[in-house]
């Protein structure tokens, strides 16, 4: 199954879910009006369209997230390489490690990255 | 209310003049920094904003004779009839009434016109305020950046929302090279309270909507604005800055339709003209910025104030003047007059209008001037022949003018809130009626001198004569 689609400043409310969940939804209102400026209304907007896409969950009035904010990076990551290099992933890899140093840690996580892709 | 709208209408179409003499300044100072034009059109908003100009020798606005006398003939005293029921609560029963029938009598083009004016601003508001509100509601899910900069997926191009607390929303796509470079410039745009400028010509175009010259003044004002602000920040760029300047404002090119849609957010408007002025700019060199402002100073007193003898223009000032007058010559016969005793108090009047105070300082300082008694002789040597009697001392007496329809003279209404009016007409006041309750006098402002009668039986305090002794005097007008 692929991972829904998550714009720029839904990700923004994301972030505080994952950091935070589980939480009651008015906390997250108050967080997103402290962290982004937004009314309230508009956080329930953003909660009530990422619930419809699957990405968070609102149970009375307790959120929290069906999608990791692993997946999200992944996803965000995939679309990327999909526009910019053509699907073309050690081309990715390539222009990634171009250019910086990796710290040996770095370097293993990549490493795990590309062990655990499968077909 | 006509009358609300026929004084607007008179700003406006002076206004306009101006505007005019903007757009033709405009083309003088073309090598100029462009906020020098932003400061031109600082003289239109003035002018739209103040509803009473100075009068000088120096103005540049040539005399009206408004359009409004052949819209209402028979009223063409209306505007001043208005301020009238506006402000003060004084007057006698039988009076507002007398106006009450002549306004309801004029229910035609003029109201017609006044509505269709309103109509026409509330639809203006509407638009704005929408606009303003679904742009607010477009960008509620932006995030913060930093500072008042905030980043939103729904905006094209960017551009600054709010007058009291503005915030700078650009789209996330920018580039950091492209952020840069429209961060200078928006924030150009607040530090020359550019966000507050351009609404405020957008409430002024809502008022005068139906003067086409307002509609490219505005038009023409968004682009000054656009461009005085690039000025500002590539003032001290080099040519390679500017290029990638010019780069960014190719990159946030929005369609022409943006600021129609949004008239109180920043869209970038004339962007290829812009462009080139970014690549072609040169600092104008300090001595032409320093005449051009000079010039402009120079001219803004010709093109703020009104001409002097501007009678129709502003009635307002020029009636009190001249009213003012006449009662001090008047007073002036009455106190050389060998066996009057020493002037006694100044008659008590109450002008139905607003500057009654105004009135009275001018009564003050003429009787304790000396100037008083050089002027008044004067007067007596050269009108010798004129019978010169002793003023009684005057009642509370309200008194109205009243214009004639074409404004070249004005009738002097005395208003006695003791008897009932009612069936009084007083659609002849250009003429001195047999009126018994009610005291004309005129001036016209063709004649230097003319003789007042005063019909009045049934007030020998009048001061405008005596009808049972058959006598009246002379009223000299310079």
């Amino acid at each position: 199954m692929s991972t829904p689609i998550i714009f720029e400043s839904e990700y923004r409310c994301c972030l505080i879910v994952w950091e935070h969940e589980p939480l009651k939804s008015a906390k997250l209102a108050e967080l997103c009006k402290e962290q982004l400026g937004w009314a309230r209304t508009t956080t329930y907007t953003v909660l009530k369209r990422l619930s419809d896409r699957g990405v968070l969950q609102n149970k009375n009035t307790m959120v929290t997230s069906l999608i990791s904010k692993e997946q999200a990076q992944v996803s965000e990551v995939n679309g990327l390489i999909e526009k910019k290099f053509e699907g073309n992933v050690p081309a990715f890899m390539a222009a990634f490690v171009n250019g910086r140093k990796l710290k040996k840690e770095e370097a293993d996580a990549l490493r795990a990255i590309i062990d655990s892709a499968k077909e | 209310m006509t009358g609300l709208f026929f004084s607007i209408l008179e700003i406006s179409i002076t206004a306009g003049l101006v505007a005019l003499a903007v757009m033709f300044l405009r083309l003088v100072f073309k090598g100029t920094p462009r906020w020098i034009s932003c400061l031109l059109w600082a003289l239109v908003a003035l002018r739209l904003l103040c509803p009473f100009a100075i009068e000088s020798k120096l103005s540049l606005i040539p005399e009206l004779s408004l359009s409004q006398e052949s819209q209402l003939p028979e009223h063409g005293y209306v505007t001043s009839v208005k301020p009238i029921t506006q402000t003060d609560t004084d007057i006698p029963q039988n009076v507002t009434n007398t106006i009450a029938q002549e306004e309801s009598a004029s229910v035609d083009a003029g109201t017609v016109l006044a509505i269709v004016w309103l109509c026409g601003m509330g639809a203006m508001a509407l638009y704005g305020g929408a606009s303003y509100m679904l742009t607010r509601r477009r960008v509620r899910e932006s995030i913060p950046l930093k500072d008042n900069i905030r980043l939103s997926e729904s905006v094209s191009s960017p551009f600054i929302l709010g007058v009291l607390r503005p915030f700078i929303y650009i789209p996330f796509t920018l580039d950091k090279r492209t952020q840069k470079y429209v961060l200078a410039h928006e924030q150009a745009h607040l530090k020359r309270l550019d966000h507050i400028w351009k609404p405020l010509g957008f409430v002024l175009l809502c008022v005068h909507w139906f003067n086409p010259l307002m509609w490219v003044s505005y038009v023409l004002l968004c682009r000054d604005i656009e461009v005085a602000c690039d000025e500002r920040v590539i003032r001290d760029y080099s040519l390679n800055k500017r290029k990638d300047y010019a780069r960014a404002l190719l990159d946030c090119k929005v369609s022409q339709g943006r600021v129609a849609a949004c008239p109180l957010a920043f869209g970038e408007v004339g962007v290829s003209e812009r462009i080139k002025k970014t690549l072609k700019y040169k600092k104008t060199a300090t001595a032409i910025v320093v005449t051009a402002v000079v010039i402009t100073l120079l001219l803004s007193v010709g093109l703020l104030t009104d001409p002097v003898s501007g009678a129709e223009t502003h009635y307002y000032e020029s009636s009190y003047s001249r009213v003012t007058e006449g009662y001090e010559k008047l007073t002036e016969l009455s106190v050389t007059e060998p066996s009057t005793e020493p002037a006694t108090e100044p008659p008590v009047t109450e002008l139905h209008e607003t500057e009654v105070s105004t009135e009275a300082e001018v009564y003050e300082d003429y009787y304790t001037d000396d100037y008083y008694y050089d002027y008044a002789d004067d007067y007596s040597d050269e009108y010798s022949d004129i019978e010169v009697r002793e003023i009684p001392k005057l009642p509370l007496t309200h008194y109205e003018i009243v214009w004639n329809s074409t404004h070249t003279s004005w009738t002097f209404k005395e208003v006695d809130s003791s008897i009932d009016n009612s069936d009084s007409s007083s659609d002849n006041i250009s003429d001195i009626t047999e009126d018994s309750h009610y005291s004309y006098g005129e001036i016209n402002t063709d004649e230097p001198i003319e003789v007042i009668t005063s019909p009045d039986a049934s007030s020998n305090d009048s001061p405008f004569g005596d009808r049972s002794s058959g006598t009246g005097y002379k009223w000299i007008v310079p």
